[in-house]
């Protein structure tokens, strides 16, 4: 008997320790939805009367959109409201994470939306840090909302859900015209137009799109103070940073370059340094031809000036494993004088840096030349037509809504729409002060002390959705304004286009190739600027990536390239 | 008593035709214990539902797995995700890592649990004893992404281990940016976190041995040392062998989690384990045959060695899972 029971208890704390085990392990996934947006002291003055909508007239005569930097375009308001007089509902399904509000539909943009259109939005959440697999369920039991709302990447690509029957092709309702205020948009803007297609003409998703084009939002930034201490100017080539890094790091005894390679805030997004030597991480479009960054010559010059500042320590000795905090946590502290930086996060490191160090300044500066008379055409930089996309299900069919639903989404592309989204219901979330610009009143912004702007504001403004979007209604630190205008003032036109699209099957096998020649890539890289291999071991790096594979993914970009050009 | 009656009944009749005994006896014996059939009903329920109606799933392995076709619509892909994975020039590489961790994992998180639970057994003073337990406990409750920042911060070039080896007059260097430490750390952080944890069924098993061989063993003159190596041991031992075999057959498998938080790439060469391959692979594009295809193949490879871990206990030791 007492066998028995010591071999129940013994069971007992083994599958104990088992479950509880099993209910250990933690999910990391993390958010990183960058900001952007731009400075304005140019917008378009306040409409005459008090009601955005009714008391409007539409705006039939559009002003023409001629140029990326035109900031007074409007979109125009050809909806007919309400859209449904039925009451409809519609079911998004889109990732939502908040500790100030219990779900979207208390955002005020959608309960003046229903208002208006009325078009009620019912939300579906997937569970935090279970999108992926919440998409791929809904897919597969056929249990689908009505949008997908910047969904994760489907399996083989979108149009392999158009394909697949999940995701509903845009261009019938399009060409009926149900969509008058994207229409507009398309016909006054090239680049909208080419951008909101796929290859073959059809409209697929419902694309952010920015009213005022959004410029830069990582690049390179410098402790200005230290300049002054130093009596050194901002650097503008190579060489103005070498002689700036090793005073700093003289006067200051610390490593002054903080340096990131992959996040959003390093030479993968902003071509910190290797746009200085005409290459890049990924893949590049120098003038219409497709180029892996990493097997340009430009590339071994790179990891040798690199390499060279990591020896003479002036590179943070941690670079290579510190996390996006850590990373951050080290600019504030005021041991770096110099760095990449997503000006989404300036905020918070200016407030820290200034508690420890009143005179912490930092200064956004230019990619630096590398050689006398050098153009540079690669920095971080974003289309109209950003990568944020919504895509209407084939249940809009099954329910028999989808005409409705496409007028209703066509709305958000009109100029009250876009306002509305961007700014929040007037009244409640802004208003026009004396000097026509919009001022944000929303109750909550004053109440809550301990939470800003960005903690706050999606309860009455949205962010990354499919809308006509003001990039400037964002409330922003002056230095981010002095950034954007500073770092837009460089050519970026060897990027690759954020909407060039591949086929199914390009798709798979793109990804497969590129798996492995990326973990080689970013190993070698670190490898290379730590001294850890010899750069006269540089050729047989380009040759081992010649050898995975390479020639045809380049051949795959560079067609999606020539089809994303002869777009008409 | 019945499944014991069920046995000799068996064996005694094998002579006769065996298929007919077997179906008498079943039949005999649902007679006379249905009611306990009937309460065996709800768990044969949950593991086939639970437990071997999702297997189905492995097929995907070999489609070309699409969720809007779903399983059974998506078309045969053969043994391509297998060649995919077999062609990849890293995957002997984080097989080998994989292997690697989990081998030093054993050889160092295996004894030393026991090792713990003898001494700590060995301590009259309840008061102390109960301390020193939970505080070794402590660790394996802190969330791993806790426990990874202290030790990507431990490690840093001004982190502790920095700041040793500077006193010590050597150049500080970041411990995880070279491969050669990454097991060490990986494999010491776990020790740190797991063995207090570890140690609770030994401590449970310890607790189980008849007091009364040590007294006999007392009287026969044996003294602490000889009583913990003929008595203690030989009374943990089936736990012992039971908890390897069960460690073996988890061989292939390191959590990603783990890996991931404290990996870079520069020490991909000693990090990069099968696991965390997949993942990187997987945020390109939610390939789920490829991962189905994998997981597949690391499975068949723990089975096969839990199989045979136990076949060799039970011809060594006698003692084993079935």
């Amino acid at each position: 008997m007492m066998k028995v029971k010591r071999f129940i208890a013994l069971i007992l704390v083994i599958v104990m320790s088992v479950f509880i085990m099993a209910g250990c392990g933690s999910d990391g996934t993390e958010d990183t939805n960058e900001e952007n947006s731009q400075s304005s002291d140019t917008r378009t003055p306040p409409p005459e009367g008090k009601d955005t909508n009714n008391g409007r007239p539409y705006n039939l005569e559009p002003v023409k959109w001629d140029n990326r930097n035109d900031r007074y375009l409007n979109g125009i308001n050809a909806t007919i409201l309400p859209v449904t007089e039925e009451p409809v509902t519609i079911k998004y399904w889109r990732s939502f994470n908040s500790t100030v509000m219990q779900g979207l539909d208390e955002c005020e943009v959608f309960k003046e939306l229903e208002k208006r259109t009325g078009v009620h939005v019912e939300f579906m959440y997937p569970p935090v840090g279970q999108e992926a697999d919440n998409f791929n369920l809904r897919i597969a039991s056929n249990d689908l909302p009505h949008v997908f709302s910047t969904p994760p990447n489907y399996p083989g690509g979108y149009m392999k859900a158009i394909q697949d029957e999940v995701y509903l092709d845009l261009t019938p309702y399009y060409d009926k015209g149900l969509m008058p205020n994207i229409k507009w948009l398309r016909e006054n803007n090239q680049e909208i137009n080419r951008d909101m297609v796929a290859d073959d003409g059809h409209m697929y998703y419902f694309p952010m799109i920015d009213i005022v084009p959004s410029d830069p939002w990582s690049g390179l930034w410098v402790r200005e103070d230290w300049l002054k201490e130093l009596g050194l100017p901002l650097p503008k080539t190579i060489s103005d940073w070498d002689n700036m890094l090793r005073a700093m790091k003289q006067a200051k005894g610390v490593a002054p370059l903080a340096l990131d390679i992959t996040n959003w805030y390093g030479v993968a997004t902003n071509y910190m340094f290797a746009g200085s030597y005409e290459t890049g991480y990924n893949f590049i479009n120098k003038d219409g031809k497709a180029v892996f960054g990493p097997i340009e010559p430009g590339y071994q010059q790179f990891l040798a000036k690199m390499h060279e500042w990591y020896s003479e320590g002036l590179i943070d000795p941690d670079f290579a494993t510190r996390t996006t905090d850590a990373y951050n946590a080290n600019i504030a502290s005021g041991k770096v004088g110099a760095c990449g930086l997503a000006y989404g996060e300036f905020g918070q490191i200016k407030l820290t840096g200034q508690s420890k160090d009143p005179n912490f300044k930092l200064t956004p500066v230019l990619q630096p030349t590398s050689y006398e008379g050098q153009v540079i055409h690669l920095h971080q930089d974003n289309s109209t037509v950003r990568a944020d996309r919504e895509f209407f299900t084939t249940k809009l069919v099954d329910d028999g809504i989808d005409e409705i639903a496409a007028q209703w989404k066509d709305y958000w592309y009109s100029q009250d729409g876009g306002d509305l989204c961007s700014y929040g219901p007037e009244g409640v979330s802004y208003k026009w002060n004396e000097k026509g610009e919009p001022e944000w009143i929303y109750p909550r912004l004053k109440e809550e002390k301990d939470a800003d702007f960005w903690t706050l504001y999606p309860l009455f403004k949205l962010h990354n959705w499919g809308y006509l979007r003001d990039s400037t209604s964002y409330e922003f630190e002056p230095e981010v304004y002095e950034c954007i205008e500073l770092w837009a003032t460089q050519d970026s036109s060897w990027l690759m286009p954020d909407n060039i699209s591949l086929t199914p099957e390009e798709s798979t096998e793109f990804n497969t190739i590129m798996t492995e020649i990326n973990t080689y890539r970013d190993e070698m890289t670190l490898k290379f600027i730590m001294g850890q291999v010899p750069l006269t071991e540089f050729d047989d790096f380009v040759n081992t990536i010649k050898g995975m594979n390479i020639d045809r993914a380049i051949e795959i970009q560079q067609a999606a390239l020539d089809r994303y050009f002869a777009r008409q | 008593m019945s499944v014991q009656n069920t046995q000799q009944l068996q064996t005694s009749h094998s002579t006769i035709s065996k298929f007919n005994s077997w179906r008498n006896m079943v039949a005999k014996d649902w007679y006379k214990h249905w009611e306990l059939y009937l309460m065996l009903i709800p768990v044969v329920a949950f593991y086939l539902i639970w437990c071997y109606g999702p297997m189905y799933g492995i097929i995907i392995a070999f489609k070309d797995f699409s969720p809007r076709k779903g399983i059974w619509g998506s078309e045969w892909a053969g043994l391509k995700y297998f060649m995919e994975f077999f062609d990849s020039p890293y995957a002997w590489r984080v097989i080998r890592n994989t292997i690697l961790i989990n081998f030093w994992n054993l050889v160092f998180g295996f004894p030393l649990p026991i090792i713990f639970a003898l001494l700590l057994n060995e301590v009259k003073n309840q008061f102390y004893k109960r301390t020193v337990q939970t505080i070794t406990y402590m660790p394996y409750f802190v969330s791993l992404v806790v426990v990874c920042g202290i030790i990507v911060d431990f490690a840093a070039s001004d982190g502790v281990f920095g700041e040793i080896t500077k006193m010590l007059g050597g150049t500080p260097t970041n411990l995880l940016s070279d491969p050669k430490y990454f097991r060490t750390i990986y494999v010491g952080s776990e020790l740190w976190q797991r063995l207090g944890w570890d140690s609770i069924i030994f401590l449970a098993a310890l607790s189980g041995i008849n007091p009364e061989l040590y007294e006999a063993a007392t009287i026969d003159g044996a003294g602490r040392f000889k009583q913990i190596i003929h008595v203690t041991i030989p009374g943990i031992m089936p736990t012992m062998v039971i908890l390897l075999i069960l460690r073996i057959g988890a061989m292939m498998n390191v959590g990603f989690e783990k890996i991931i938080l404290l990996y870079n790439p520069l020490v991909y060469e000693t990090a990069d384990v099968v696991s965390s391959y997949v993942y990187r692979k997987g945020i390109v594009e939610s390939n789920f045959s490829f991962a189905t295809a994998v997981g597949l193949f690391n499975s068949a490879i723990n089975f096969l060695l839990v199989v045979s871990a136990n076949w060799f206990s039970r011809k060594m030791t006698e003692t084993s899972l079935w």
